[in-house]
């Protein structure tokens, strides 16, 4: 071994011109050398440069003094007996794990393989002998530079760590109560077909269902913002609402209206929820939907063409209670129809070209296949090999309700809990005359009065729709004397209603008489809605056409209040309207 | 995906074009972009969408809190140059009875 010789004669504060490193104390260096004068060169250089030392003279000391003493840094010589440092270098590297304790090689070789081989054996960088303290302080220096990142790497990394465990247990326990909240109890409905299929743990799609207390089912499907655990805690109040209401015999437009205010209050402003609820009676004979911002609702029929329902309003959680518009549509139902919901993750989902299912290809897929029965398989195929391996990128909902009359398990007679009251016998009546009529609807406050009185909110839909009907046919057929044929077409629509304003406007002379009679029946009550008007009559027959295929017909027509009433009777030439509707509270 | 916002010559109105997708990734950038306008006090926000592929629920919610921010100061919002899909992702929510669609 050649005798190190310090032959620098510079100053320390050349040193300087790099940013000051400032060392602790604590900085220990561990010096493996087996020839003495070279151990105690170095380490009086070292000690100088403000560093602890420590000392090995051969490999294996170097070892188990590494073990107990953990140096920050090791200068090791390669040539030594019992154990040379290459070797050693192996082992304490190998000891390590997951902290950076660099180790410098000293050496007088040259040849350049020999130095490689340094490296080799998990040597970090080398020092040629003679020493210079300039060159060593510089090394040093750098390594401990590595080596405070090294470390401030590795504790990002089990911070990152721990963060990720924690998160993922957050996110377990809000599947728990997520799965637990929005438990789809009543999903176990025999003609209610779905796939759930979120992105994350938690989905922010949710599919909710449950029976009324009058026997009908409440569908809702909800589509938060994004999806993941931000969009799955807002399921929490939506869940909540539905299943106290709905259980509650409230209807679908006060399960919509609560829902609303209640996310208008709770969530952050951006944050909302597509949602579509639908309501079916126990016979299915037809179903009411309120849709905002889900994709239309398909029905299908194997004899018909089908009819789909849009959204014709904004998502809950974005309206204030006065803006907040809760009309519902309705549509006439028969055996065997098929109602199709879906969330925009089926029909935004992407295959690996970047292509969209599209509502299109959905609707294809539903229309072709001939029998009804294996729709909901066939859709279900159809995308999972449209999206073939592509990573999902939204929750996915669908969900197929089949219209058949719901079975009637309980069928002891039991009283159903809710929120009526038992049923009385009353009677109100309205006359309006022209004056009244040009000023006021009297149909909000005649389903109020309805309410008040024997608390039917499950109720509420059906009877106003079937009084608001009966009341604007009156109004416009019968006192007014419009033909509903303008409306065929878009232009003819807003041609109707200016209509409608200026024969209203001169009206004079005329009224209408409306009264309500209610009557305790067996099994529950019994609605009568008689409305008289003193027009000179109108052939119903003409208006009790079918109104041709196109949106504007949702919801109207003298057919659709037929299949809501147990008895719709025209009289007096159609001055006369007399529609019964019966509600339950046994079965 | 790029966010680029340009005010107007006379500096009332900025407009905020989104090429590729809106979607979560572009929050800050949108935030930024409205924030600088209302600082500015500009009276008119547009947004045009002629490069836009695709927007998701979390683009909506953006524009919803624009319009919240921008109702405050009685600032108009259009949307303009959607393309097929995004005019039926906005149809399908009924934006149009929030936002001026152009």
């Amino acid at each position: 071994m050649s005798t190190p010789i310090d032959n620098d004669t510079s100053t320390e504060d050349k040193g300087g011109v790099q940013p000051p490193i400032h060392h602790t104390n604590n900085i220990s260096i561990l010096i493996v050398d087996d020839d003495k004068t070279n151990r105690l060169i170095l380490s009086t250089l070292i000690k100088k440069l403000n560093y602890d030392v420590i000392s090995a003279v051969n490999g294996q000391e170097a070892i188990n003094i590494f073990e107990n003493e953990n140096p920050d840094i090791i200068l090791m010589d390669v040539m030594m007996p019992i154990m040379n440092g290459y070797d050693a270098a192996t082992q304490i590297k190998s000891l390590c794990h997951d902290v950076f304790v660099p180790i410098i090689f000293l050496t007088a070789i040259t040849d350049e393989n020999a130095l490689a081989k340094c490296i080799e054996h998990g040597g970090d960088d080398f020092i040629t002998k003679p020493y210079n303290r300039i060159i060593i302080k510089a090394k040093i220096d750098a390594m401990m530079r590595v080596r405070n990142l090294y470390n401030k790497i590795s504790d990002s990394k089990s911070e990152l760590q721990q963060h990720h465990n924690r998160l993922q247990r957050e996110h377990e326990i809000s599947k728990t109560i997520f799965t637990n909240i929005t438990k789809p109890n009543n999903l176990n409905i025999e003609n209610i077909k779905y796939i759930l299929k979120p992105v994350s743990i938690t989905s922010g799609d949710i599919l909710l269902c449950s029976r009324t207390p009058s026997g009908g089912i409440h569908v809702m499907l909800g589509d938060f913002t994004g999806h993941g655990l931000s969009a799955a805690i807002g399921a929490i109040p939506v869940s909540e609402t539905f299943y106290n209401l709905s259980s509650s015999g409230y209807s679908i437009g006060d399960i919509v209206f609560n829902i609303n205010k209640k996310l208008k209050e709770t969530l952050p402003p951006g944050f909302f929820c597509a949602a579509c609820i639908i309501e079916a009676d126990e016979s299915f004979r037809s179903v009411a939907v309120w849709n905002g911002g889900i994709p239309d609702v398909i029905i299908t029929s194997d004899h018909d063409n089908p009819i789909k329902i849009p959204s014709s309003h904004l998502p809950l959680g974005i309206l204030n209670n006065d803006e907040f518009d809760r009309s519902v549509i309705f549509t006439q139902l028969s055996h065997n129809n098929k109602i199709y919901l879906v969330s925009d993750g089926i029909v935004e989902a992407i295959n690996s070209d970047g292509q969209m299912f599209t509502q299109e290809k959905l609707e294809s897929v539903l229309y072709k296949s001939k029998n009804s029965k294996e729709s909901f398989t066939r859709i279900k195929e159809s995308i999972e090999k449209f999206c073939g391996g592509t990573k999902q990128r939204d929750d996915i909902t669908l969900t197929e309700i089949t219209v058949c009359p719901l079975d009637t398990l309980n069928s002891g007679s039991k009283i159903i809990e809710g929120l009526y009251t038992a049923p009385a016998k009353w009677n109100l009546s309205i006359k309006l005359e022209a004056e009244a009529l040009q000023h006021t609807n009297p149909c909000p406050l005649l389903i109020q009065s309805i309410m008040e009185i024997q608390g039917i909110s499950e109720h509420r839909e059906r009877i106003y729709t079937i009084l608001s009907e009966l009341f604007s046919n009156s109004l416009e057929h019968g006192l007014l004397e419009l033909n509903s044929s303008i409306k065929n077409n878009s232009q003819g629509f807003l041609e109707y209603y200016n209509l409608r304003e200026s024969s209203l406007s001169c009206l004079t002379d005329a009224h209408v008489n409306i009264r309500i009679d209610h009557a305790p029946v067996d099994s529950g009550g019994k609605l009568t809605i008689t409305i008289e008007d003193s027009g000179s009559g109108f052939d119903v027959s003409k208006y009790n056409s079918n109104l041709p295929e196109n949106t504007s017909s949702y919801g109207r027509g003298i057919n659709l209040v037929k299949s809501l009433c147990s008895i719709l009777k025209y009289s007096n030439n159609g001055k006369k309207v007399e529609a019964e509707y019966s509600w339950n509270i046994k079965k | 995906m790029t966010l680029t916002s340009h005010p107007s010559e006379d500096g009332s109105a900025i407009t905020i074009s989104i090429d590729g997708n809106f979607d979560y990734t572009l929050y800050k950038g949108f935030r930024d972009a409205y924030q600088k306008g209302l600082s500015e006090g500009v009276t008119k926000f547009i947004l045009n969408l002629s490069k836009t592929k695709y927007m998701d629920s979390s683009a909506l919610g953006m524009l919803l809190v624009l319009k919240d921010r921008s109702d405050y100061g009685n600032i108009t919002v259009t949307i303009k140059n959607c393309n097929k899909e995004i005019k039926n992702i906005l149809a399908i929510s009924n934006f149009e009875k929030l936002f001026s669609i152009e």
